[in-house]
């Protein structure tokens, strides 16, 4: 790269170094800055992480203070300022696939000496650990653990005596009926964030075609092209075709609330991270909301929830404070208190992905419906019978080939085992450059 | 006087130095990683022309090529003669014309983001659009989708929210053309009895020939340029339906993390308009000599 | 000139003109109206007149977009900009408009591509590079990088105005012994002004308005534009449509009132290639 070089010897001629910036340096007290960089949030759940959080780890410390800032392009400015050699001190990425890049070229600080100090490999799910490994060393642990539910209108579904089912036959049927009383049965949108996509992805591969068949698939068994698939995309067709609104690529996440809390659609499949925003749209209607599993074609077993990770923490390998990014990472991990006043604070959020906290610690503070949830979803990983969300067990290439050509099987232009036989390939270009993921198996 | 040229290069320099960083060695490095594979974090890696086997195997970059011809044709006729229309009328009525011109050049200087959002969610929105707002009037049999959502349309949908910020430049370009067109060719073809359109089509067109000649050549090279519009507006979706050169290129570079995949299609991209800028050039340096 | 056409063509031509006034000002109507709307009365009917001039969405996008930080990063990007641009466009249409450069033709023929290459071609290993360096994030990179990218423009535009210069009034103040700086800024500078005033309108418009260099090298909150702040708040704030139009007014009234006042300049700048071919 001899180009760069001179390149950049002109740049240093060009551009004074005083616009250069480092990572960590240290304030008028005399006490070392971190800097923890997260996504955009509404200006009251950032001030309740800074209350919750931030204030009391720095009230603990003597020697640093953390610093938080909020920034709706993280992930990007990350990648940036880590491959410039700064960056934040902790390290907040989009998931376990992101990790393993990071990691993989040296930019992540190994958390194996602080996991055997604090004990976190006792604390946090065995699964969860594993997706934060790379090369049996651990380099993030999963900041929260999500998966996908329906919100349905409940004053809709009592003022016509409708209950969502367990078997997907007899949810077919539950939509056609709501379609025929002149309601629209589902809703989604992408037009904020196409990769919106792979959760129809999801819950089609993990309810209809079963956890099983994608475990298989993700350790290269069986053929993503396996008959189950083909039959998971059919329906997918099918319900997107039937039971959708016509309005999917015109939709942001808050329609498809805003359209479920007035009536007009009945049900949104959508994260549990959506439980924050129920209140605020359904106030505004004045109408109820409640949650229920997605139901499963018969032979599965239910409830079933399929189990993802959307953000991790790690260390900057170049910070000059692994230990009080540790110490911070320890708070949030192993303290009771600063647990819960997060779950009350800014539910769905700090779903932490540990075998410690159980319903009883939260009493009466956070919304039952979010407090059933969290509970049956630690259940499930506890007994180890989940499903597998695509952005966290599937390679990234494969992941963006999820996402990007669904669209195409939305619109008609491209059949399920056309899709399915992309996927395939792209799967198997990523898993023979031994780009997989640790795939935890279910029962 | 070999003394006195190297002097008159001193005032050239700063503007060539900060062009040739800024420019032409990003876009030789453009060709070089072109030929590696990269995802931006580690060293790229020679792989030939396997960025552009596979591009010539992706059906997007087809899409896109045939979006960008759909582009550039549309850019051809349609804003144009709704410029040329707007001028001749405003030629030939005095009345109001400044104020005129001014109006309809006003959404030429406004940001792509803002109108953007206008069109987006004011207009077309199924919520909080006009679009919405006519189908709740249930007046229609149908309910009207979003045009920029369905993939039969949305090129064409982006085309049109860009043609409105357009046509007014242009109209006031031609206009600026025409009052330079003769008197006396328009006085004889009126005694010759020549209607609005015989004058409009058989004496001004004609005496503006060089003028449209130029921006439509000038029309094929922006339309290569087109990004921020389709970007912000549909992203390329749905499925590739309005991919275009321009987006497919940035979108392997900065979201697939495929910077080969990205230079190739930015390679390709440039290649064909270096053919049109090869014309512009010869045009401007035959102007420059005469 | 005279005009002799018929009624129909009277009656017709006025009715294509109102027409086009109403789609050129139907969509910045409905940015102004619903400014002042709540989010409830624009799903209602986005055309209604708003019910009573509340400035709360203004506030509210002020505060949520940002604003006063963005605004001062977009002002900081054009001043800088225009010195850079206007300097370095200066000393070279002067020294291409003697034609007393080596090599000028070379030089002339660089900077046309320069002006018409799809940004694509040089973007993607930009970024890369000035990640590596650390500019990325950082504004005085992006007055480089729109000072090369918007240069060749100004550079083309004050040749003209330079070539217009008598060079026996040159010659003759300095025989009168005038030095080279005098002969600059008596002689020189008066001729030149409109263009320079020409070119920071026009450079400065784009800079203001610019987006793809803008979204890719200026992400982080301290240095962002406000037309990335305004693409930004618009993804996060989908259905806060009110807010949006408030945050849209804000961002174009500063453009609208410059041009109202200089818009002889600003078209004339703008059309000037275009007539001149």
């Amino acid at each position: 790269m001899k180009k760069g070089l001179v390149f950049l010897l002109l740049a240093a001629l060009v551009f004074s170094p005083v616009f250069a910036g480092g990572s960590s340096e240290s304030s008028d007290s005399g006490k070392d800055q971190l800097l923890w960089l997260y996504e955009s949030a509404t200006a009251e759940h950032e001030q309740h992480l800074r209350t919750d959080l931030i204030e009391v780890v720095n009230s603990r410390a003597d020697d640093y203070e953390f610093e938080i800032r909020f920034d709706p392009n993280y992930d990007q400015n990350v990648r940036t300022q880590l491959l410039a050699g700064a960056g934040p001190d902790l390290v907040l990425t989009a998931g376990p696939s992101y990790v393993q890049e990071l990691a993989k070229e040296g930019y992540l600080y190994s958390l194996d000496e602080f996991a055997a100090q604090y004990g976190w490999n006792d604390i946090l799910f065995p699964m969860m650990l594993d997706l934060g490994s790379v090369d049996g060393h651990l380099y993030a642990l999963p900041k929260t653990y999500e998966s996908m539910v329906i919100f349905y209108n409940k004053t809709l579904f009592d003022e016509h005596g409708w209950t969502i089912p367990e078997t997907w036959e007899e949810f077919d049927a539950l939509c056609q009926e709501i379609k025929d009383a002149g309601v629209i049965p589902l809703v989604n949108g992408n037009s904020s964030w196409r990769p919106t996509n792979e959760h129809l992805v999801t819950y089609f591969f993990n309810h209809i075609a079963g956890p099983d068949k994608i475990y298989q698939a993700l350790n290269d068994e069986i053929p993503w092209t396996d008959e189950a698939f083909v039959e998971a995309m059919d329906e997918l067709v099918h319900f997107f075709n039937d039971y959708y609104s016509p309005d999917y690529f015109s939709y942001a996440d808050e329609d498809c609330l805003a359209v479920i809390a007035d009536g007009s659609v009945a049900m949104y499949i959508s994260g549990t991270w959506n439980f924050q925003r129920m209140d605020e749209f359904f106030g505004e209607t004045g109408q109820d909301w409640d949650w229920a599993p997605i139901p499963v074609k018969e032979g599965l077993e239910y409830p079933l929830y399929a189990i993802g990770v959307g953000a991790t923490l790690s260390i900057n390998q170049k910070t000059a404070r692994p230990d009080a990014v540790a110490e911070l990472l320890n708070t949030l991990f192993t303290d009771k208190a600063v647990q819960v006043q997060l779950n009350v604070d800014w539910p769905g959020e700090w779903i932490l992905p540990i075998n410690t906290l159980n319903r009883e610690d939260f009493g009466d503070k956070i919304d039952a419906r979010f407090a059933a949830c969290i509970d049956e979803m630690s259940d499930a990983i506890n007994a180890g019978k989940f499903g597998y969300v695509t952005w966290t067990f599937w390679p990234e290439k494969t992941d963006q080939y999820i996402w990007e050509q669904v669209e195409n099987v939305f619109l008609g232009n491209m059949s399920s085992i056309e899709y399915l036989e992309g996927l395939d390939a792209a799967f198997q270009a990523d898993y023979d450059a031994g780009n997989s993921l640790p795939v935890p198996s279910s029962v | 006087m070999k003394k006195k040229n190297l002097s008159g290069f001193v005032f050239v320099l700063p503007a060539l130095l900060i062009n040739v960083i800024i420019i032409l060695v990003p876009a030789v490095a453009t060709v070089y990683f072109s030929f590696t594979e990269w995802n931006g974090l580690g060293t790229p890696k020679f792989n030939g022309i396997d960025n552009f086997i596979s591009l010539f195997h992706n059906e997007s970059l087809f899409v896109a090529i045939k979006n960008n011809i759909k582009w550039t044709i549309f850019f051809l006729i349609v804003p144009i003669a709704i410029a040329l229309f707007i001028a001749v009328i405003l030629l030939f009525r005095k009345r109001g014309r400044t104020a005129l011109q001014s109006i309809f050049f006003i959404p030429n200087i406004i940001s792509p983001v803002v109108i953007c959002a206008i069109f987006s969610s004011m207009i077309l929105h199924p919520r909080s659009g006009i679009l919405g707002w006519i189908n709740n009037l249930g007046i229609l049999s149908e309910k009207l989708v979003n045009p920029l959502t369905q993939q039969a349309t949305s090129i064409w949908a982006c085309m049109a929210v860009d043609c409105w910020h357009w046509w007014g430049f242009l109209a006031v370009v031609f206009l600026a053309a025409m009052r330079q067109v003769d008197d006396s060719l328009i006085e004889a073809a009126e005694i010759d009895g020549a209607g609005f359109f015989r004058k409009f089509i058989s004496v001004i067109i004609p005496s503006i020939r060089s003028n449209i000649l130029f921006m439509m050549l000038m029309t094929i090279i922006w339309s290569f340029l087109s990004f921020d519009y389709i970007w912000i507006l549909t992203g390329g979706g749905p499925g590739n339906s309005s991919e275009m050169l321009s987006t497919l290129s940035y979108r392997y570079s900065f979201y697939t993390h495929d910077i080969g995949l990205g230079s190739a299609t930015a390679l390709i991209m440039s290649f064909l308009a270096g053919i049109v800028i090869v014309f512009y050039v010869r045009m401007q340096v035959k102007e420059g000599k005469s | 000139m005279r005009v002799h056409d018929g009624k129909t063509v009277k009656v017709l031509s006025i009715t294509i003109i109102v027409f086009m006034i109403l789609v050129t000002l139907l969509p910045l109507a409905l940015m102004v109206l619903n400014s002042f709307k709540t989010r409830i009365q624009i799903s209602t009917n986005p055309l209604a007149l708003p019910e009573s001039l509340s400035f709360e969405n203004y506030m509210d996008a002020w505060v949520q977009g940002s604003i006063a930080r963005a605004a001062r990063n977009s002002i900081t990007l054009v001043v800088g900009t225009l010195l850079i641009t206007l300097l370095i466009s200066c000393m070279a249409a002067y020294g291409l408009a003697r034609k007393a450069v080596f090599g000028w033709k070379t030089i002339s023929v660089y900077f046309l591509v320069c002006n018409t290459i799809p940004k694509q071609l040089f973007i993607i290993p930009l970024f890369f590079i000035l990640q590596k360096a650390g500019f990325v994030n950082n504004l005085f990179a992006m007055m480089v990088i729109y000072a090369a990218v918007y240069s060749p423009f100004a550079i083309f535009l004050l040749k003209t105005y330079f070539e217009a210069i008598d060079q026996d009034i040159m010659n003759s103040a300095m025989i009168d012994g005038a030095s080279n700086m005098q002969i600059f800024w008596k002689i020189v500078l008066p001729l030149v002004q409109p263009g320079l005033l020409t070119a920071s309108l026009i450079v400065g418009l784009w800079c203001w308005n610019e987006f793809l260099f803008a979204v890719t090298f200026l992400q982080t909150e301290n240095v962002t534009t406000l037309a990335v702040e305004f693409y930004s708040f618009t993804s996060r704030y989908t259905t806060e449509w009110g807010n949006m139009m408030a945050y849209a007014v804000m961002v174009t009234l500063p453009v609208i009132v410059f041009f109202i006042f200089l818009q002889r300049r600003f078209i004339d700048g703008m059309t000037a290639g275009g007539v001149k071919g």
